[in-house]
C-alpha cells in the first residue's frame, strides 16, 4: 500500500504541472479526490488492513488527500492569478497617452499680482478701500492738490465722460473718500483698482491697475516711510537695495520715487535696466498738507505717509511678461502658462 | 534741459570741474534733478583734425567730386570730396584714416574713381555733433574762433575747445527755476558748498518813464512787470552771432536766427529769463501791453496762424497782434535781415495765464513762464543782455530801460519752526537745516523757541509749506540719510482694519472656484460700440443710460460698458476666429451708468461658456464637459449649478436659487433659453443661451454659447444660516422611490405640490431619474427620505404614510404614476 501511496504522490505532482486550464484542473481533481479518484479508492482498500497497519497506513494516505487538496488549491489560485494577469495585460491602457483635458481654468496674472499685493499689505495693517471709477474732477483732482491749469493735469491724459465727470486716472480719489468717511485715527488703506489714462502704445494701456497705500497718524515722518517701502519691496522682491530719489508729485511733499536693485542683473547693469543697474517701481512720499486738509485733517502734529505702484508693470516682473498687450489680449495660450508661470525674481538670469 | 558741462563749470568755483560727469549724475539724482543722458561730444575723435585746404582740383573723372590738397600743418593729404561750401583757404574738420566716426563709419584709405583719397571732410551729423548736414563742417565760415593755424593738425574737440560733457535733465514740474544754467548751478553750489559765480552783471534799476507809444493797460495781477530796452544804436550787419554762442544755443536745440534774438535766447538759457526783441519800424502807433480779444489773429513766428480765445496776455500796436506775451512772438514785428531799431522786451507773466494761452503752443518761453520765472530777474537780464551787446558788437550806449510797470513781489513767507520740520524729517539738526535753507538762498529769521521765519527766494514758485521745507532739507541732507524708522507710536489693533479687506478676499475666492470648475479668468479694456450692442442691451439699459467717453481714444469704442458680458463675448468671437471655439471664460468689472446727470456703477461677474454640438468629441482636443446626466439641453442646468456654487461661496449657504424664464428679453439671447437668477426674491442676474441665429453663432453652426451675469453687490451681504448644526441620526433611514407621468406642468410646480402635503417624518427628496419619451410625455421618479431622530422606523408604518401621501399626491395634481 505504501507503495501505492508513492506512486499516487508522483503522478499527481507530474499531472500538477501539466495544467493549461481550468479544465485541466477539474480532471485532475476528479481523478485524485472525485467519487472514483484514486485516493477514495485507496481509502476502500484500509479495511482490510490490521489495527496497527490502518494507523500507519491511514495517517500516510490523509498526509496523501491533504497534499493533494492543498495542491489543488494552490494551483487554482495561482492559475487564476495566471489568468488575471494575461487579461490585464490584454487590456493594458498605454500611459504614455497624452492626459486628457481635465477642466480647470486660471486665473489671470494682473488679479493674482493683485491678490497677492493686497494680502501682503493686509498682513502690514493696511485696510482696502472702494471708490468709483467713474469719478468727479474735485476727487481725481482739486483735492489732490492739482488745481486748474496745473501743468500736473496736463501729465494725466484724462477721459472725460463730460466735465466735471471724468474716469480716474489714480486711486488716490478713493483716499480722500475713505478719510472723509474714517475720522478716527491712524488711517492705514489701500485703494486697488482700474484707473484710466489716454494713452495707447507698447508700455501704456488706456486702462491699467493701481495700488496706492495711505498711512494717516500723529507722528508719521519720512523715517517711516522708507522702513514700511523697503520691508514692502525686500519681500515682494528678495532684493535689499533700495534707494529713494527726490521728485514731485502735487500730493505729496516731500516726494520720492523708489528704486530696486535690478532684479535681472542684480545690480550690475543689463539691458533690462538700460545699464543703470537699478529699476523705477514706484513713488511716495508724506501726504501733502493740503491733501490732509481736504481729508479732514486740521490737527497739525498728524502726518501722513502715501506710495503708489502700477500693477501691469509688476505683473510683468513676476510673470515675466515682455509685453503690456499680451494682459490684454486675454489669450488662452498666454493666460494658461502665465497662470502658473509665476517668476520669482530672485531666480535671476547669471548674466 | 540739456546743460552744456563747460559752460555750467563756469558757473561754480574751479573745484567744480574736478569732478567727472558721471559722478555727476548721481549727485542730481539725489537733489530731484533726474539726469536722463550724458552725452560727451567728440568722443573717441582723437583721428579728426583741424586741416586747412591748400588747393582744390576739380575731380578728371566726376563731375560732382573735387580732389583736393588738405593740410594738417605737418603732412597733406589728398581727399576726394563732393561737398562744395568750401575753397581753399578754408579750415576743416578732417577725419584721418583709422578714424572711427560715430556713426559707425571707419575711415579707410581708398581710390574713388581712380584718384587716391586718404581720409574724409566731415559735417557737422557725421561727427555726432550739432544738426548741419548740408555740406561739410566749414570752420572758416562759421567764424569758428580765432587763430586756426595755430592748432592745426591738433583733434578737433581739444583744440577748438568743444570737447564737452552734454548733460540732459528731465526737470519735475515744480522746478522751473532749473530750467537755467544759474538755476542748476544755484542747487549744486547749495548741495556741494562751493560758491557760486553768478556770471550777471548786476544794475541799479533807474529806470527811465514810458515813451508817448508805449503803454500798459492790463491788470498788474496777470503782469506785474513789463520792461522794454530801447537801443538807439541802429542795428548793424557786421553784428554776427559769435560761434560759441551759436554752439551753445544748438546744443540746446535753437537755431540762430538774428545776433539780437540770439543774444536775447542765450540770455533766457544762462538766467531762465524769456526776453523778447521788437523790430520798432513794424510798429504802427503805440505798443501796448493789454488782454487779447476774441477773435483776434495773426501768423506766429513758426508761421502758424493764430486766433485769440480772448484773455490771453498780448502786446500790440494800434493795427495788429506783435506778440502773444510770454508764449511767441508774431511775424508782424520779426526782427530780420532788415531790422534796423529794435526793442527788447524782459516782463513777467502770471504762470497760469500763460499755461491758459500757451494750450498747443510749445516754446522755450512758454515752458519757462508756466512754471513760473523768477520775478525779480527781468532787470537783471536786460542789464545782461546789455553786457553782451558791448562785449560782443562794441554797443556803447547806456542801457536805459523803461518801465512800463515795475511791481515787486512780496516774497512769500513761512512761519514755522526747525520742530516742525524734525517731525517730517528726522535726521539733521537745527543748526544743518538752518545751513542748508540758507545755501538755498532762502531768509530765515529766529523767531520764539525754535520758531523761524522763512522767506522764500522769488525763483521758488514751489515753496508755500512747512511741508516744503521739509522737502529742500531732506533733499540736500540726502534722502539715503535719513535713518528708517520701524515702529510707529500709536500701533493700535483695530477690528475695523479688516473691513475692506473681507470683502476683496472673498471676491478672489469666488475666482478661485470659478478656476477650479474650470474657467479662464479675463481682464479687458473694457471700452464698447454702442452701436454693435445697443439692441442686445435694451430690455435693461436704454440708449440714454449709456455713459459715453468725450475724448475718447478710438471713436467707435467710447462707451463704457452698462453690461459687462458684451466683453467676454467679443473675446469668445476673437478665439474662436484663431480655431480656439470651446471655451470657459470669466471676469468680474465695474458697469457704468448714466441716470440724468448722476452716474452709477456696479459690481458685476460674466461668465461664458461655449461648447460644442458634437457628441462625439475627442477628450484630448477639448476640456472635458459635464455629462448630460440623461437630461437634454442641460447645459444652461449646469452653468446654474456653477452660479449656485458661487452663491454658496459667498456665504448664502442655505439658499437655492431659481431660473425663472424672460418673456421678452434680450433678442441677442434665445427667446426660450433665457432665464432671471433669483435667490430669495431679488434677482441677482440672467443666464441665457446666445441666440443660435445670432450673426457671429451662425458662422459657427457647431457651437452653442451659453452666457450669465451676476450682480454682485446684493451678493456680498448673504443671509446666514444661525442654527446649531444637527449631528445625523444614527438610526437608518428609508427611503421610497415613487415613479410617475407628468402629464402637464413643470418639476417644479409638482414638487411645489410634494412640499405641501409632504408626510412629517420625510426629511428630504431627491430627483433620482427623468426621461422623455418620443412623444414628448415626461416620466419622473423621486426618492423621499424617512428618518428618525430617535428610533427607527418599521417598514409598515413607512408604507402606510407613503401611501396616504400617494393618493393625496393624485388628488391634486394631474398624474399617473407607473
Amino acid at each position: 500500500m505504501l507503495q501505492e501511496i508513492g506512486t499516487i504522490q508522483t503522478s499527481f505532482d507530474t499531472d500538477l504541472k501539466s495544467i493549461s486550464s481550468v479544465q485541466d484542473l477539474e480532471g485532475i481533481k476528479s481523478k485524485y479526490l472525485g467519487k472514483t479518484g484514486l485516493i477514495p479508492q485507496l481509502y476502500k482498500q484500509l479495511g482490510r488492513l490490521s489495527p496497527e497497519e490502518k494507523k500507519e497506513i491511514g495517517s500516510k494516505l490523509n498526509d496523501l488527500r491533504h497534499k493533494a487538496q492543498t495542491g489543488l488549491s494552490e494551483a487554482l489560485i495561482a492559475f487564476e492569478e495566471k489568468i488575471f494577469l494575461e487579461k490585464s495585460r490584454k487590456n493594458m491602457v498605454d500611459m504614455t497617452l497624452p492626459l486628457p483635458k481635465a477642466a480647470y481654468g486660471g486665473r489671470h496674472p494682473i488679479t493674482q499680482t493683485m491678490e497677492y499685493l493686497i494680502e501682503l499689505l493686509a498682513q502690514m495693517g493696511f485696510d482696502v478701500g472702494e471708490g468709483p471709477e467713474l469719478e468727479h474732477e474735485d476727487f481725481n483732482f482739486t483735492y489732490l492738490n492739482i488745481p486748474e491749469h496745473h501743468p500736473a493735469r496736463d501729465d494725466h491724459d484724462t477721459f472725460y465722460i463730460q466735465k466735471p465727470w471724468l474716469l480716474r486716472t489714480h486711486t488716490s480719489p478713493v483716499q480722500i473718500h475713505y478719510m472723509k468717511k474714517y475720522t478716527e485715527l491712524p488711517i492705514q488703506m489701500i485703494a486697488p483698482g482700474r484707473v484710466y489714462r489716454a494713452d495707447d502704445d507698447a508700455t501704456h494701456s488706456p486702462m491699467f491697475h493701481q495700488i496706492e497705500g495711505l498711512w494717516v497718524d500723529k507722528g508719521i515722518h519720512f523715517g517711516h516711510l522708507k522702513a514700511m517701502i523697503k520691508a514692502f519691496l525686500q519681500e515682494i522682491f528678495e532684493m535689499d537695495q533700495v534707494r529713494f530719489r527726490p521728485s514731485f508729485f502735487p500730493f505729496t511733499e516731500p516726494s520720492a520715487e523708489v528704486d530696486i536693485g535690478c532684479v535681472f542683473c542684480n545690480g550690475r547693469g543689463c539691458r533690462v535696466c538700460k545699464q543703470t543697474g537699478w529699476l523705477e517701481v514706484m513713488g511716495s512720499g508724506l501726504v501733502h498738507p493740503k491733501v490732509l486738509q481736504y481729508g479732514g485733517v486740521e490737527d497739525p502734529a498728524v502726518s501722513g505717509l502715501a506710495f503708489g505702484l502700477g500693477v501691469e508693470r509688476l505683473t510683468m516682473l513676476l510673470f515675466r511678461i515682455p509685453d503690456m498687450r499680451m494682459l490684454f489680449d486675454n489669450d488662452p495660450r498666454v493666460l494658461t502658462k502665465a497662470a502658473r508661470h509665476r517668476h520669482f525674481p530672485h531666480i535671476r538670469e547669471d548674466a | 534741459m540739456k546743460l552744456s558741462r563747460n559752460i555750467l563749470n563756469t558757473y561754480l568755483e574751479e573745484s567744480f570741474s574736478k569732478i567727472p560727469s558721471q559722478d555727476l549724475i548721481e549727485i542730481l539724482d539725489q537733489l530731484g534733478l533726474a539726469v536722463a543722458s550724458v552725452t560727451p561730444l567728440f568722443d573717441g575723435l582723437e583721428q579728426v583734425v583741424v586741416a586747412q585746404v591748400s588747393s582744390i582740383d576739380q575731380h578728371p573723372n566726376a563731375d560732382r567730386l573735387r580732389v583736393c590738397q588738405v593740410s594738417t600743418g605737418d603732412a597733406t593729404h589728398q581727399i576726394v570730396c563732393g561737398a562744395t561750401n568750401f575753397e581753399s583757404g578754408d579750415f576743416v574738420p578732417l577725419s584721418l584714416v583709422g578714424a572711427l566716426l560715430p556713426n559707425g563709419l571707419k575711415i579707410e584709405a581708398s581710390k574713388i574713381r581712380g584718384e587716391s583719397s586718404s581720409g574724409m571732410i566731415c559735417s557737422q551729423t557725421e561727427l555726432g555733433v550739432g544738426t548741419d548736414a548740408k555740406g561739410i563742417w566749414n570752420f572758416s565760415i562759421d567764424n569758428v574762433q580765432g587763430d586756426l593755424l595755430s592748432v592745426i593738425g591738433q583733434p578737433i574737440g581739444s583744440a577748438l575747445g568743444l570737447k564737452d560733457d552734454i548733460i540732459e535733465i528731465e526737470l519735475t514740474p515744480n522746478r522751473g527755476d532749473c530750467l537755467s544754467y544759474l538755476g542748476v548751478a544755484r542747487e549744486l553750489s547749495a548741495k556741494l558748498g562751493l560758491s557760486l559765480h553768478t556770471p550777471i552783471e548786476c544794475q541799479d534799476s533807474k529806470f527811465e518813464k514810458p515813451l508817448k507809444n508805449m503803454a500798459i493797460s492790463i491788470s498788474e495781477e496777470l503782469v506785474p512787470t513789463f520792461l522794454l530796452q530801447v537801443l538807439e544804436t541802429p542795428c548793424s550787419p557786421d553784428w554776427q552771432t559769435p560761434f560759441w554762442m551759436r554752439w551753445a544755443l544748438q546744443s540746446h536745440g535753437i537755431s540762430s536766427i538774428h545776433p539780437l534774438v540770439d543774444v536775447g535766447n542765450w540770455v533766457m538759457l544762462e538766467c531762465g529769463q524769456p526776453i523778447h526783441v521788437y523790430d520798432v519800424q513794424k510798429i504802427a502807433g503805440t505798443l501796448t501791453v493789454r488782454e487779447g480779444k476774441a477773435g483776434e489773429t495773426g501768423q506766429t513766428l513758426m508761421g502758424e496762424p493764430l486766433e485769440l480765445k480772448g484773455g490771453e496776455i498780448v502786446i500790440a500796436d494800434d493795427q495788429k497782434l506783435l506778440c502773444v506775451g510770454g508764449v511767441i512772438g508774431m511775424q508782424a514785428a520779426e526782427v530780420d535781415a532788415q531790422t534796423h531799431q529794435v526793442w527788447i522786451e524782459a516782463a513777467h507773466f502770471e504762470p497760469v495765464a500763460i499755461r491758459k494761452a500757451s494750450k498747443g503752443i510749445v516754446t522755450e518761453s512758454a515752458y519757462r513762464f508756466a512754471r513760473g520765472v523768477d520775478p525779480t530777474s527781468p532787470d537783471r537780464a536786460l542789464a545782461r543782455y546789455f553786457y553782451y551787446l558791448k562785449s560782443l558788437f562794441g554797443v556803447e550806449e547806456t542801457a536805459h530801460v523803461t518801465a512800463l510797470r515795475h511791481a515787486h513781489p512780496e516774497p512769500a513767507v513761512v512761519e514755522t519752526s526747525y520742530g516742525a520740520i524734525g517731525n517730517l524729517v528726522r535726521g539733521p539738526e537745527s543748526s544743518e537745516m538752518q545751513k542748508i535753507l540758507t545755501d538755498l538762498q532762502f531768509g530765515l529769521e529766529a523767531g520764539e523757541g525754535d520758531a523761524i521765519r522763512v522767506q522764500v527766494p522769488p525763483y521758488r514758485f514751489d515753496v508755500a509749506y512747512s511741508a516744503d521745507l521739509a522737502e529742500e532739507v531732506a533733499r540736500s541732507y540726502g534722502y539715503d540719510r535719513i535713518l528708517d524708522e520701524q515702529t510707529v507710536q500709536s500701533r493700535i489693533f483695530q477690528p475695523t482694519h479688516w473691513r475692506g479687506v473681507s470683502t476683496h478676499k472673498r471676491k478672489f475666492r469666488l475666482a478661485d472656484r470659478l478656476v477650479s470648475l474650470g474657467y479662464q479668468e479675463n481682464v479687458h479694456v473694457g471700452f464698447l460700440d454702442q452701436s454693435e450692442w445697443r439692441d442686445a442691451l435694451v430690455p435693461w439699459i436704454s440708449e440714454n443710460m449709456w455713459a459715453e467717453l468725450s475724448n475718447p481714444l478710438n471713436k467707435k469704442r467710447r462707451f463704457m460698458p452698462p453690461m459687462l458680458f458684451p466683453l467676454v463675448f467679443e473675446r469668445f468671437c476673437w478665439l474662436r476666429d484663431r480655431q480656439m471655439p470651446v471655451v470657459k471664460l470669466f471676469e468680474t468689472g465695474k458697469v457704468f451708468r448714466k441716470d440724468n446727470d448722476q452716474y452709477q456703477e456696479e459690481s458685476h461677474l460674466a461668465m461664458l461658456v461655449s461648447k460644442s454640438n458634437h457628441r462625439t468629441e475627442s477628450h484630448f482636443e477639448h476640456p472635458v464637459w459635464e455629462d448630460s446626466g440623461g437630461i437634454e439641453n442641460s447645459d444652461a442646468l449646469w452653468m446654474g449649478a456653477h452660479i449656485q456654487g458661487l452663491v454658496e461661496e459667498l456665504g448664502w449657504v442655505q439658499s437655492q436659487i431659481s431660473l425663472k424664464l424672460i418673456e421678452q428679453g434680450s433678442p441677442f439671447f434665445h427667446p426660450l433659453q433665457s432665464y432671471e437668477i433669483l435667490l430669495e426674491e431679488m434677482t441677482i442676474g440672467f443666464l441665457a443661451q446666445v441666440h443660435p441665429n445670432h450673426g457671429t453663432m451662425r458662422k459657427a453652426k457647431r457651437l452653442s454659447c451659453f452666457v450669465a451675469e451676476l450682480f454682485l453687490d446684493p451678493l456680498m451681504t448673504p443671509k446666514s444660516d444661525l442654527s446649531v448644526l444637527q449631528a445625523p441620526s444614527t438610526f437608518p433611514s428609508v427611503t421610497r422611490d415613487v415613479s410617475l407621468v407628468i402629464n402637464e406642468g413643470s418639476y417644479g410646480a409638482l414638487m411645489a405640490e410634494v412640499d405641501r402635503i409632504l408626510p412629517e417624518s420625510c426629511v428630504s427628496h431627491q430627483l433620482v431619474d427623468r426621461f422623455v419619451d418620443e412623444s414628448g410625455q415626461v416620466s419622473v421618479t423621486f426618492r423621499m427620505t424617512y428618518e428618525d431622530g430617535a428610533r427607527s422606523l418599521s417598514d409598515e408604518e413607512v408604507n402606510q404614510w407613503q401611501e396616504h401621501f400617494r393618493v393625496l399626491l393624485k388628488g391634486q395634481y394631474p398624474l399617473e404614476y407607473k
